[in-house]
């Protein structure tokens, strides 16, 4: 699924090595993403696989190699060493090890982190004081880390990373130290952060009780981001593709993996998005609005009828390789999801049962 | 960055292992001891052989040119006294004898050096109440004053018998000066005591401590006093001689030397034992300043942290160091007969010297603390 709205962090050709020569390791290859502006955005992927290589490096606590690596449009290896500082005082850093000073108690922890902000003392506590209490931690405000336990530790170390309000959270495992009620808190205050200030989150967890949480979900493997899937929309369509019947006998990846490379498209009141006589080169799903039918192409223009939110079109002319036999146009303000025509004849020919159910629909039809 | 809070979390690093910090203070306290011991040492050396010219209660003094020190032995006639005392300004002018003459010990008979300084007992020409008072007893041929400082291998201190060379003597009372790398012991006699034990001419002095006259100018009596006395007398002020004594101990023996060597290893010992501390320090807290530095602190928030606990280490090492020290000395004073002074000012050297030896070795230890690397932290 691809959004048309500018992202915060734009990744393009991103790779990365360790060592040189001989020894040098490459763990990220030709990677591409981007990070949008209210998103919480979950990284998968097996250990080794370059998800903490990347975290650090939009972090900014390791230098591009090679690729770009655009933070609000602006190219990150560009930025001096104070633009650096002040670009990672806007995130959230959340590491698998809490890293708490032992001799700071867990108000002190927290409050560090707007030691850099303008903030008067007294914003700066009762900030403090308030996300202590969000995360539970209200009675433990004057405990150090050795009187606190793992879990508490923890919370304190996302207390810190929070308190401020950052732009970018980037946490590595932040609820493995957390039962699930806890782990639940801190992803619901990290959320609410990404949409109440439009933060962008980028989480690396293997937790799946939290994936319900993610607006997108990274994959990685061996160094390359091998999928990156817009949660929402992809549900939305893959749910679309089977309340339509057209597909009965798939199972959720099925319909996931086929909703995963269609494109959300907006279309204005008179658009039109299928003409008479064309070449077809996409299939559409309809997600909101709806949209009028007409036939007889432009000598017998006839609107023969309309199509809601669930309906679809522009499959015949792919299966059939003949011209569109009919005019598609937006009645209304119209969203649909889009399948390109390699992407629609990829789905077909990977089942047979798929394939046959698609040509029974069109037979239906004719 | 809130410099308020680097100040608040070196405080708290310091104090957080109060076990480890005891330790540190411990090992601290060892470098200062050194420190202060050598510099004690130095410090007797030049104040014990300025005791006596600081028990003269002289504006002036007069003695032979060739002097280097007023300690060396070198004398100049009677006779400058009433020379000097012939100069406008002058109110009174004291001579001094002293010989160094073999003290036997009563209680196993051994014989040691000690310093004999002979007066006359109306000249008031010291300071200290404790001679001023004595002064009035040594009157009578025969008997003595002896410093209460002398060390013990000269026998039992205090009044009674004695003998110098072969010469029985009463010892009527104590008085407290000086020992020093020359002087074993210091015995007051006066000037018709001094005759006696000696067997020799009284014609030669040693030194003539002149006192002024109220409102008389120094400087023009000085060039009086030049002008009057012939040229084997030099006139110093009391600061003069005060200084070419210093000068005399301090540059123009090896003694000084060692001293310093003796210093410079303590300061040494003290970098090192500092060094250990702070980094044992960092080094734990690794990943936590790599934290900091991760989430914006830049490098001087975290050189600044080492920097300032560096100073509240050496701030809180010092206090007991002081104080340890000022035990010490009263046991070495005690022991030795050296004087052992713990003045402001050697205070301050000292405080300097270890607030330096701590900022030092804080800023070694930042080589590793500015090693830690925030990539490593994810």
């Amino acid at each position: 699924m691809r959004e048309s709205q500018e992202p915060f962090i734009r990744i393009r050709d991103l790779s990365f090595a360790y060592g040189q020569g001989e020894a040098r390791k490459e763990v990220l290859s030709q990677n591409n993403m981007e990070l949008y502006p209210g998103e919480l955005v979950i990284m998968s992927g097996p250990s080794g696989s370059g998800k903490t290589t990347l975290l650090s490096l939009i972090g900014a606590l390791r230098s591009v190699q090679e690729g770009s690596l655009k933070v609000g449009g602006d190219e990150l290896k560009d930025f001096d060493t104070r633009a650096l500082l002040y670009y990672r005082r806007k995130i959230g850093f959340i590491f698998q090890h809490h890293n708490l000073f032992p001799a700071l108690t867990a108000f002190e922890s927290v409050r560090m982190a707007l030691d850099s902000s303008d903030l008067p003392a007294t914003e700066r506590n009762s900030r403090t004081r308030e996300i202590l209490e969000r995360l539970g931690l209200s009675h433990r405000l004057n405990n150090k880390p050795d009187s606190l336990s793992g879990g508490q530790r923890q919370r304190v170390a996302i207390g810190r990373a929070l308190v401020h309000r950052p732009s970018l959270i980037l946490a590595d495992e932040p609820t493995a130290a957390l039962d699930k009620e806890t782990g639940r808190n801190v992803v619901d205050l990290m959320k609410e952060l990404v949409r109440s200030k439009g933060s962008t989150a980028l989480m690396v967890t293997h937790d799946s009780r939290l994936l319900d949480a993610a607006d997108r979900i990274v994959h990685m493997m061996d160094g390359r981001i091998v999928s990156n899937v817009l949660v929402a929309p992809v549900v939305d369509a893959a749910t679309l593709l089977r309340d339509s019947g057209l597909f009965p006998g798939s199972t959720p990846s099925e319909f996931l993996e086929v909703a995963q490379k269609m494109a959300r498209l907006r279309y204005q009141a008179g658009e039109t998005i299928i003409t008479f006589g064309e070449e077809g080169d996409r299939f559409y799903v309809l997600r909101e609005g709806e949209v009028e039918v007409e036939t007889g192409g432009p000598t017998a223009p006839k609107v023969v009828g309309t199509i809601q939110r669930g309906g679809f079109f522009g499959e015949r002319a792919l299966i059939s390789r003949e011209p569109r036999a009919a005019t598609i146009r937006a009645r209304g303000p119209v969203e649909v999801y889009a399948l390109d025509k390699d992407d629609f004849d990829a789905a077909i020919a990977r089942t047979k049962t798929f394939q046959d159910q698609m040509l029974s629909v069109i037979f239906s039809r004719s | 960055m809130n410099p308020g809070s680097a100040v608040l979390l070196s405080w708290r690093l310091l104090w957080h292992n109060p076990a480890r910090l005891a330790t540190s203070l411990g090992a601290l306290a060892f470098a200062v001891f050194l420190m202060l011991i050598q510099m004690g040492f130095r410090n007797s050396l030049l104040d014990s052989v300025t005791a006596l010219l600081e028990s003269l209660d002289a504006d002036i003094l007069v003695m032979h040119k060739e002097k280097d020190n007023s300690i060396q032995r070198e004398t100049i006639p009677l006779l400058r006294v009433q020379q000097t005392l012939s100069v406008e300004g002058v109110a009174a002018a004291y001579p001094l004898w002293f010989r160094f003459l073999y003290w036997k010990n009563l209680e196993n008979g051994a014989f040691r050096p000690i310093r004999v300084l002979g007066f006359r007992p109306d000249d008031p020409m010291f300071l200290p109440p404790d001679i001023r008072a004595g002064a009035k007893l040594l009157g009578q041929p025969g008997t003595a004053l002896l410093d209460s400082r002398s060390r013990s291998y000269l026998g039992r201190i205090g009044v009674g018998p004695a003998q110098v060379q072969k010469e029985g003597l009463s010892v009527v009372g104590t008085f407290a000066m000086a020992t020093d790398l020359e002087v074993d012991g210091n015995l007051l006699v006066s000037d018709e005591t001094f005759a006696r034990i000696t067997h020799q001419s009284m014609n030669g002095i040693e030194l003539i401590a002149v006192k002024l006259k109220p409102g008389a100018e120094p400087q023009r009596v000085i060039e009086g006093l030049r002008a009057g006395l012939p040229g084997d007398a030099a006139v110093r002020t009391k600061d003069e001689v005060r200084a070419m004594d210093f000068e005399h101990w301090d540059t123009g023996t090896p003694v000084s030397l060692i001293v310093f060597i003796g210093m410079a290893m303590g300061f040494v010992v003290g970098v090192v034992i500092c060094y250990q501390i702070l980094y044992t320090e960092v080094a734990d807290h690794l990943a936590e300043f790599a934290t900091l530095r991760a989430i914006g602190f830049g490098k001087a928030y975290i050189i600044g942290v080492v920097l300032v606990e560096a100073v509240l280490l050496s701030v809180v090492g010092l206090i007991p160091s002081l104080a340890a020290g000022w035990v010490l000395y009263r046991v070495l004073e005690a022991s030795t007969g050296l004087l052992l002074n713990l003045t402001l000012p050697r205070m301050a050297l000292v405080a300097g010297l270890t607030v330096s030896m701590c900022v030092f070795a804080g800023i070694l230890a930042l080589r590793k603390v500015l090693q830690a690397d925030p990539a490593e932290l994810f």
